[in-house]
């Protein structure tokens, strides 16, 4: 893969996030984005052979490629990908609001109702009605929500979640087995 | 909500979730009691979590793919294709971009169909655009946009059409409204092309304005003909149900759904009829400027096009003709036998008005031309008559031979006898017969009545079969049934079956099924019927019995299959498919599950027995395949075992374990888009196959999509509890997941028949759990059992995998590649093998395969 010319300023505010400020994820978000915008696209022009990705390999590709490893000192690798699990949720949504936003068309004639526009529009709702399902379900029960951030958006295995909320992978697949129930219910009859 | 009442609904939730449905209402029955708020809530919990089993089991990011795939469309403007200079976007169409282009070749401006990103690697979506746009190409009408061909360069697959330039038909809608006569000749236009694409048996499935162009001067060109089906395919549209809302989950195209026809949302067969309904919407759209199931949202629109009826044309426009008002509500029947039942007759009636219209003020002449017209309209369904009497194939099912003597000595009788009837009828140009794996599924409680059977399998006619008991004697009986109207076309009854020559009842019922049917039979399609099968009576039956065990297969049952075959070879050396089946048989017998031969011994001899059948007869598509497999699991020459799968498939492209086993040489080769495609193939040909679903459901495990196959797995066991090797495979999947003890507690329930198996996944088991002398204990055991027994080299390594104990791993690995054992073509896809990746040992491991180093995990 060609270098990217890094954007200095990346791990300077990944530092201040990691020691609670707030802000910094705002300034950290588009870069964060862009980055994992070009790896996307990298992958699909590859026409890799795996189309389904991993997403915690992308991540940490995203991470490995932008920060500075040996002044960033994750907490441990939990902290790491809870942050991960964080940001994905963060950018598919801004993806999902802005494919939603988008106009379709333009040209002297549009040819058909675009079927990728159409998926994609299809998923960009899919998910921004999960994230309006997924905050009233952290708000009712904040363990839950923080088991379908990590396992969905995060990619993480049962293990892995388990590991970043300090339970047992039991608690964690019984949590998942609610609440996709509770979510699946939400979308189906709820907003 | 209190949280006390949360924590109490979820622990009800949780203690009912693994109960059975009868189980669970017992049981909140008890555990609510009376407290009906809970227990709905509860309830709806669990509907929730049965009905929607598959919800977020794709991981968001392969989901955030869809979203960004938008963005790739950019990157071809002002790029070079071969000797296409590509100038801009036009638009997305129906399997992917459209840009228009200039052929620097010719000179001209062309418009240029990608594939999408999805699909490049999609071999099956490949064919069908070659497929469709040959179609097209045939339809040559000026109402339809014409292919000028398909290009293959440089890795993209582009079909070059020519550039229309002008605005759609949503367009021109928005932006104005027609007058009548306008919207008359624009409609009448639309609806020729789709008369020319009917006529070359052509679907077009996604009528709408927006692949409606109209150019200069009124010329109505329609767009993406035939190509929305490969999309359809693609599990957009979900089967609906009763409940509207799984539209978005299911991801049905939006923007679509408008002109949708009732039996298209309802995931149904598609017909021409299907198409009529879409025009219907599109003509009414065309006259009045509003869609006629026009709503707010998806669910009423979908929810208007299945029940409600679009208000009257007069009511948005006043000038409308009544007659006009009552084409088009035609065309919106929502029983599709109750509209147009073709296009042509649609654009008759069309043409009336226009012709009435213009020649408004003398009745006679509207006469005359009627006259004219009705004429024509003869002529147009007697040739359409004509054309799909003497051009379409006829279509045959043969269900399964209903054993209905009570003697079980017979069993083997029906099925085979039933499917060599569709591999005799396969041969013939004129019939095309639906493959046995397919129709073998309707028996037990999915037996139907040949009417019904018929009509699911969209054939004309059902052949039917029962074994009854007469006496002493079993007598047959056999019934042509015509699935139009469940009338009996041909019947017939053979006594003594159990003595009489089997291959004279097949022949029989062959040539007589072949007259009822009024095929045109040539001499050589007669001899086809008869040919290929031996004289020797018995060496037929012991074929049968043979391959009917090998079907149902167990290693008793496999060892039986290869004494039933020799017997046949013994009676008849000259019987090719005999020959095959041994080769069949053998090519299993190297699996621990099936026959513990040492895997040497069970290939070469596969491989023999193959050759054998090949030289006999070397248009058969069972030997070719047994063949590749012993390429592909003992030779691992990727190339020999690909070209023989592909040839086995060209000769019978229905035979679902060429598919089946294609897909397996596609996953080890890291072709796993095509692997998918290639199993999904299989298991649509052969959906009752526990193997065929074991390996659909396994192509995920090797994705890495663990929550999806832990759910295919889930779904295989409830049918087939007792299957082994799914409840093996799930063990792997939550060990995978980290459910260490989730995985130990299946193991451990494997019944002790297949004990290897079970000790080295438990062992394996153990020690990812940190059982570690536990796994200790097991391992002395298997090298126990290995004292007395064959224990592959490969499962003990398994073990050390474990334990992490990397020197013995690679060791026995390095054994069962010695023994070039079967399971190594796995090695770089089995998510297992990951935490060895890193060893050096492991690229040399995999070279000593044929495997391409594996790519950085």
């Amino acid at each position: 893969m060609p270098p990217s010319s890094e954007p200095p300023q990346i791990t300077e505010l990944l530092v201040s996030w990691s020691k609670g400020d707030r802000a910094a994820l705002e300034s950290l978000m588009p870069l964060v984005e862009q980055e994992l915008h070009r790896l996307a696209h990298y992958y699909m022009r590859r026409e890799h052979k795996d189309h389904t990705l991993q997403t915690t390999a992308l991540i940490n590709e995203t991470f490995l490629r932008l920060v500075d490893q040996d002044r960033v000192r994750w907490q441990n690798r939990s902290h790491f990908y809870g942050i991960a699990a964080q940001i994905m949720r963060r950018v598919l949504i801004n993806y999902a609001r802005d494919k939603k936003r988008e106009k379709r068309g333009g040209g002297t004639y549009r040819v058909s109702l675009s079927e990728a526009d159409a998926v994609a529009e299809e998923r960009s709702i899919e998910i921004l009605a999960l994230d309006e399902a997924l905050q009233k379900l952290s708000a009712l029960d904040e363990r839950k929500g923080r088991v379908v951030e990590l396992r969905y958006f995060g990619g993480l295995s049962v293990q892995e979640t388990a590991e970043v909320l300090a339970v047992s992978p039991v608690t964690v697949a019984r949590d998942w087995d609610m609440a996709r129930a509770w979510l699946a219910r939400e979308m189906r009859h709820g907003s | 909500m209190e949280a006390e009442d949360w924590e109490r609904i979820e622990s009800l939730f949780h203690a009912a979730l693994p109960l059975d449905v009868s189980a669970r209402a017992a049981h909140l029955e008890l555990a609510c009691a009376g407290d009906e708020a809970l227990r709905a809530e509860v309830e709806s919990l669990l509907a929730a979590s049965e009905r929607d089993a598959g919800f977020l089991a794709e991981n968001a990011f392969n989901v955030g793919l869809q979203v960004l795939s938008g963005a790739r469309a950019k990157r071809l403007e002002g790029e070079r294709i071969g000797r296409y200079q590509i100038l801009r976007r036009l638009g997305i169409g129906g399997m992917g971009e459209v840009y228009l282009a200039e052929d620097t070749q010719l000179g001209r401006k062309i418009a240029l169909k990608f594939l999408s990103g999805k699909l490049v690697d999609d071999n099956w979506a490949k064919r069908q655009l070659v497929k469709e746009a040959q179609a097209v190409a045939m339809a040559e009408h000026p109402n339809i946009c014409p292919i000028y061909g398909i290009e293959e360069i440089e890795g993209h697959s582009f079909i070059v059409m020519q550039y229309v330039e002008g605005e759609t038909l949503a367009d021109l809608i928005a932006a104005r409204r027609p007058a009548v006569a306008e919207a008359l000749s624009l409609g009448a236009q639309i609806v020729a092309a789709l008369a020319e694409a009917h006529a070359h048996g052509i679907i077009h499935r996604d009528i709408k304005p927006q692949n409606v162009v109209v150019g200069g001067g009124g010329q109505v060109k329609v767009l993406d003909f035939g190509l929305a089906k490969i999309v359809h395919r693609k599990d957009r549209v979900a089967p609906l149900g009763d409940d509207s809302s799984r539209v978005s989950q299911g991801g049905l195209v939006i923007g679509t759904v408008a002109y949708m026809s009732p039996e298209q949302l309802r995931a149904e067969r598609l017909d021409f009829r299907s198409d009529i309904f879409s025009l219907g919407t599109v003509l009414y759209e065309l006259f009045t400027g509003r869609k006629p199931f026009a709503h707010a949202s998806h669910a009423e629109v979908i929810s208007a096009i299945l029940t409600s009826q679009p208000s009257p044309l007069a009511e948005h426009s006043p000038d409308i003709q009544p007659e006009l008002d009552r084409i088009v509500f035609r065309c919106l029947e929502k029983d599709r036998e109750k509209r147009y039942q073709s296009a042509s007759e649609l654009l008759y009636d069309l043409g009336n008005i226009q012709q009435r219209g213009a020649a408004a003020p003398t009745r006679r002449r509207t006469h005359n031309s009627a006259a004219a017209l009705a004429l024509l309209l003869f002529l147009i369904v007697i040739s359409a008559y004509a054309y799909h009497r003497f051009t379409r194939p006829y279509k045959l099912a043969v269900l399964p031979i209903v054993n209905e003597s009570g003697d079980a000595v017979v069993e083997y009788l029906g099925d085979s006898l039933a499917e060599s009837l569709v591999s005799k009828f396969s041969r013939l140009s004129g019939l095309r017969v639906s493959p046995f794996t397919t129709t073998s599924g309707y028996r037990g409680e999915r037996r139907r009545s040949p009417q019904e059977a018929g009509r699911e399998l969209d054939v004309d006619a059902v052949l039917i079969g029962r074994i009854v008991r007469g006496g002493d004697s079993l007598i047959l009986k056999t019934e042509l049934i015509d699935a139009s109207d469940g009338a009996q076309l041909w019947g017939e009854r053979y006594d003594d079956i159990n003595t009489i020559s089997i291959a004279s009842v097949q022949h029989d019922i062959a040539a007589k099924v072949g007259t009822a049917m009024a095929l045109s039979m040539g001499g050589r399609e007669q001899n086809l019927l008869t040919a290929q099968d031996p004289d020797n009576e018995e060496a037929l039956r012991e074929y049968f019995r043979g391959r009917y065990l090998w079907r149902n297969r167990s290693k008793e049952n496999i060892q039986k299959a290869v004494e039933k075959f020799n017997a046949a070879i013994a009676l008849d050396p000259s019987f090719a498919k005999a020959h095959a089946g041994l080769a069949d048989c053998y090519a299993l017998m190297n699996s621990p599950a099936y026959g513990n031969m040492p895997t040497g011994e069970a290939m070469n001899r596969a491989r023999a027995a193959a050759r054998q059948a090949l030289a006999i007869d070397n248009s058969l598509a069972e030997a070719h395949t047994s063949l590749g497999v012993v390429h592909l699991k003992y030779d691992w020459d990727w190339a020999e075992a690909e070209s023989r799968f592909r040839h086995a498939l060209s000769l019978d492209p229905d035979y679902a374990p060429a598919h089946y086993w294609y897909s397996h040489l596609l996953t080890v080769t890291g072709r796993q888009p095509e692997a998918v495609a290639e199993s999904e193939q299989a298991r649509r040909l052969d959906p009752l196959s526990p193997l065929t679903r074991m390996n659909f459901c396994r192509e995920f495990y090797f994705g890495r999509q663990f929550d999806t196959a832990a759910a295919c797995l889930h779904e295989m066991l409830r049918e087939d509890p007792a299957n082994v090797n799914a409840q093996r495979t799930l063990g792997f999947v939550y060990l995978q997941q980290g459910m260490n003890d989730t995985a130990i507690e299946i193991f451990e329930k494997i019944p002790d028949t297949n004990k290897a198996l079970k000790m080295v996944a438990l062992g394996y088991a153990y020690a990812r759990a940190g059982r570690k002398a536990e796994a200790r204990g097991i391992l002395a055991e298997v090298e126990k059992m290995a004292a007395q027994t064959y224990i592959p080299p490969h499962e003990r390594a398994v073990i050390y995998l474990g334990l992490d104990d990397k020197d013995r791993t690679f060791h026995w690995l390095n054994k069962a590649c010695d023994e070039r054992f079967a399971t190594m073509i796995y090695l770089t896809v089995d998510p297992a093998f990951d935490t060895l990746r890193a060893d050096p040992r492991f690229d040399a491991l995999a070279r000593r395969v044929n495997l391409q180093s594996p790519p950085r995990a």
